[in-house]
């Protein structure tokens, strides 16, 4: 879902060449932009992003759709059912990490499309729980990992 | 650049003679237009003179792109005869001759622009500056609101169809936008969307509509709202959505008021007061939800100009991480957490 890390890192030298460096006089702080630059160049095409991390969004996204799976059969919605089951099952197929992670994403969208295409079936409201807890604990998650904007100083410099 | 500017001004300011550049310096506000302030030096009738003005270029790609700037400046141009306090704005240029891209030329206002963001969990505003910013905030709207766009010809941006045609209309638009930036699926967003498709409100007006207003779009001069800026998403719409997006959690954090100023109750109330025009509580929360869709959408429309490599601005490809907080909001919004 995220942004290769190599295409962010390559963007960070790219700034750092382009737009920091003809702004710095300093020729001791030029040399030093230039490190960076070469620190980014060597370490760009060698970082991914967390597997335990990413591995944690998948089981709790795989959960959250076999658990809605379930409440929709026992709402006697079989057809919807099988169709959010094929997605999961697709999705969790897939050896490739982010590849499954989108085709998980893609079946969380199907089943919320379900969902309101059923939202006036009693019990729909219950059967969706799994899918919200599981979208506001992503979005929890990520809030917790992520550091707080420096909107001010970014803005202001 | 600076040589097409002083062959710009020269035009521009005839008979003055002699016009000069002396500086032309980025603006680091705002991550969507290219703003730069213009310092001139020209001779008058006997002695030289200096003034400054402000510029606005379209950019080439980014948040809110494909772009096209002249509508913002023919809103502006009109609203110079109306009591909303926004910059006057000169001229309009479209010759790509001149800048590659086109821009057009506004007054420099004096102030400061505050952001809405708390540094070290301080206030943004002191209680004495909320208050005169608070009332200064809604006045504004009110006056914005009423503006007789009809009689200003203004209509060109887009009437409206009655009844949900607003809400309608603003939806569709930010899931085009959301379309184009053509990224992978994200659950919250689609969720958000489908309750908005099925909560589309009736509106009982239409007025001008800025689209952006909050702090952070506005500047201060002597404890008072100098000019409201960034009109490039003015339209014809729904006079509760600018409530709606005023009352966006992103634009408050942790502080109680409404774009740090105005409890929700008071905005509402000093509103009505000032309008005549009730608020419905129902309507502001849909166009509160999308306003998070909006601002989503706007986020992933620079992650694509980035990800496609029209863009070189490293604050767009920010947006990959800052998605965080955008996903809480929207949740948020939707009263999921």
């Amino acid at each position: 879902m995220r942004l290769p890390p190599a295409m962010l890192l390559a963007g960070v030298a790219r700034t750092l060449e382009e737009d920091v460096l003809p702004a710095v006089g300093d020729r001791a702080a030029r040399g030093l932009v230039f490190t960076a630059i070469e620190v980014l160049a060597n370490v760009q095409d060698l970082v991914e992003w967390r597997a335990d991390v990413r591995d944690e969004e998948l089981t709790g996204a795989s959960s959250a759709l076999a658990d809605f799976a379930a409440r929709l059969e026992a709402l006697g919605l079989a057809a919807e059912s099988a169709r959010v089951r094929g997605m999961l099952a697709a999705a969790d197929a897939d050896t490739d990490r982010e590849a499954r992670g989108r085709a998980l994403d893609a079946a969380l969208v199907e089943a919320l499309v379900v969902a309101d295409g059923a939202r006036d079936r009693p019990g729909m409201a219950e059967a969706l729980a799994p899918l919200r807890m599981h979208l506001v604990n992503q979005a929890l998650r990520d809030v917790m990992r992520t550091q707080r904007p420096l909107l001010n100083r970014i803005s202001q410099g | 650049m600076i040589d097409a500017l002083t062959a710009y001004f020269a035009r521009r300011l005839a008979p003055r003679t002699d016009v000069r550049v002396l500086a032309l310096t980025r603006m680091s506000e705002g991550f969507s237009q290219e703003t730069f302030r213009v310092e001139l030096a020209w001779r008058g009738a006997a002695v030289e003179e200096h003034g400054a003005y402000v510029l606005r270029r379209q950019p080439a790609a980014g948040l809110l792109e494909p772009y096209d700037t002249e509508p913002e400046f023919r809103v502006l141009a009109a609203l110079a005869g109306t009591s909303v306090r926004a910059p006057r704005v000169f001229w309009y240029e479209r010759d790509p001759a001149v800048l590659e891209r086109p821009f057009y030329v506004m007054e420099v206002v004096p102030g400061t622009v505050p952001l809405p963001v708390m540094v070290d969990g301080k206030p943004v505003f002191s209680d004495d500056e909320r208050a005169r910013l608070g009332e200064d905030f809604v006045t504004n709207l009110a006056a914005l609101h009423a503006v007789d766009w009809r009689a200003a010809g203004l209509d060109f941006l887009g009437v409206p169809a009655a009844g949900d045609g607003a809400a309608i209309r603003e939806l569709a638009r930010w899931e085009g936008y959301i379309a184009r930036a053509d990224g992978p699926p994200r659950p919250v967003l689609s969720e958000a969307i489908l309750w908005l498709r099925r909560a589309l409100p009736i509106a009982d007006a239409t007025t001008l509509v800025h689209g952006d207003y909050r702090t952070g779009n506005f500047l201060v001069c002597e404890g008072q709202i100098a000019a409201i800026l960034d009109w490039e998403m003015v339209h014809l719409g729904d006079p509760m959505e600018d409530l709606g997006w005023a009352c966006m959690a992103l634009w408050r954090g942790e502080s109680p008021y409404m774009c740090h100023l105005l409890e929700r109750e008071r905005l509402y109330a000093r509103y009505e007061e000032l309008t005549g025009r009730r608020v419905d509580p129902e309507r502001v929360r849909f166009y509160e939800v999308l306003a998070t869709v909006k601002m989503a959408a706007i986020m992933l429309t620079g992650l694509h100009a980035f990800r496609d490599g029209r863009t070189r601005d490293l604050r767009m490809a920010l947006f990959d991480h800052q998605w965080a907080y955008m996903a809480a909001a929207i949740a948020n919004a939707r009263g999921l957490l």
